[in-house]
């Protein structure tokens, strides 16, 4: 269920309403944010600016062209992807090649914060690499499906239906 | 109807629309259809879940210190609107409404803040009131005590004459009472004790001359009245107060002998 009220409130500009939305998707979006900045101070400034933005361009979503949290998946997606493509990130960053956000699950240093309440991270441990990936550049990094079938070299038909396949797998927790 | 549905579902076009990576068009046609039928806005609804799980599970935890920051953020970003904007007199209006209601809400603190400090004032003087009172009531019941003492017939009452050899002006006064080997010191009549010195009163027996300490006078600039309680006094043929080292002596100095006095 989408808190469709409270979006309501927030576009009217109500400070509670925008409190109640942080509560609700911060945890969530700072997780897709640090997948793409792979540093937690980065990651911090970066949510700043993502939920400044909200508040800011609240009017601006419409139930029309997808769900409130795509609208805000977008909007931290694309403020990460800024950040990494800055110049200043460059020149800092050292750890490029870190493969997937199964790598933060994988790892259990960087997960200090323990949000995994219902034990998707034990699932996507199970998953086939080519999933980790696929799911990785569509939801993460929001490659387009042709984007992602180039860069997995896998045909374009295909990458729905295995980013399907492989999501359904994670589903079972949840609908368990 | 259903079998389109389901179509819809198996083709995993939902799953894109949840990460927001169709084409615009597309995003907007996978809305209508959501709209129209709740069998794929649940299926929806459970790929938002599953995405929100698995992008929550990936987080490290993000500072609680960032909403503040973000909340201080909003807060300029709306200054920084009023001061840029043009000159709107209905938002004017509002923030000078704003600021009379601040200023209000301060000046109104800072009363209460005033009555706060003035009823704790208050509390502290009541309650050094009663304190006094209190005091007053013990020494009035302090002195009917020494009243009754003293009035009882069975005391002895001893002048202290001058010892001349040291001083010819200090005098003291011993009530005694034997019976309950108590004895009350009255010092009205001698001088201050220089700084570190004190006044030792001394039971004497004179055949042998045996003194013994009765007590020592350490409080005797803070008595207002220099009455002095002294109890467990041994059997006495005569009184004797000298000047000693602060904390007392263990014999009587001679030579600070100021009144001496027989029973």
């Amino acid at each position: 269920m989408q808190p469709d009220l409270l979006i309501e409130r927030l576009q009217q500009k109500d400070e509670r309403a925008f409190a109640k939305i942080y509560e609700l998707y911060s945890e969530n979006i700072f997780g897709v944010i640090h997948v793409i900045v792979k540093d937690v101070a980065i990651a911090d400034e970066v949510m700043q600016d993502v939920f400044l933005k909200v508040w800011d361009k609240a009017e601006t979503y419409t139930g029309k062209k997808g769900r409130f949290f795509t609208w805000l998946l977008n909007i931290a997606r694309n403020a990460a992807i800024d950040k990494v493509r800055s110049k200043a990130f460059k020149n800092s960053q050292k750890n490029q090649d870190l493969e997937t956000f199964a790598f933060f699950l994988e790892n259990d240093e960087n997960l200090e914060g323990k949000t995994d309440s219902i034990g998707i991270g034990k699932l996507v441990e199970k998953l086939k690499p080519i999933c980790k990936r696929v799911i990785d550049l569509l939801f993460f990094k929001g490659y387009t499906q042709t984007e992602a079938s180039e860069a997995l070299e896998i045909p374009l038909g295909t990458v729905k239906s295995r980013n399907r396949n492989c999501l359904k797998k994670l589903r079972e927790v949840i609908e368990s | 109807m259903i079998m389109e549905a389901n179509e819809y579902i198996e083709s995993g076009q939902l799953e894109l629309f949840v990460y927001g990576v169709l084409p615009e068009n597309e995003m907007i046609e996978v809305a209508e259809a959501i709209e129209k039928n709740p069998i794929l806005k649940e299926e929806v609804e459970q790929i938002e879940k599953t995405a929100l799980h698995l992008a929550r599970a990936v987080s490290p935890g993000s500072k609680p210190e960032n909403f503040v920051n973000i909340y201080q953020g909003l807060k300029e970003q709306k200054q920084v609107v009023s001061i840029s904007g043009k000159q709107n007199w209905s938002a004017i209006t509002a923030w000078a409404a704003v600021a009379v209601l601040v200023f209000g809400i301060f000046w109104m603190f800072q009363q209460q803040t005033s009555l706060s400090e003035d009823l704790e004032q208050a509390q502290i003087e009541k309650q050094e009131i009663e304190n006094r009172l209190l005091d007053a009531k013990d020494d009035l019941d302090g002195q009917a005590q020494i009243l009754a003492f003293i009035r009882n017939n069975t005391i002895d009452v001893i002048d202290l004459p001058p010892n001349e050899a040291v001083t010819n002006s200090a005098y003291a006064k011993v009530f005694y009472a034997a019976d309950s080997q108590k004895a009350y010191l009255d010092l009205q009549g001698l001088p201050d004790p220089p700084e570190g010195m004190v006044y030792q009163a001394w039971s004497l027996l004179m055949n042998p001359l045996t003194p013994s300490s009765i007590g020592v006078i350490d409080d005797f600039a803070s008595s207002e009245s220099k009455l002095f309680e002294l109890n467990n006094i041994p059997t006495s043929e005569a009184f004797g107060i000298t000047l000693e080292p602060a904390g007392g002596s263990e014999t009587p100095t001679l030579s600070n002998l100021y009144v001496l006095g027989t029973v």
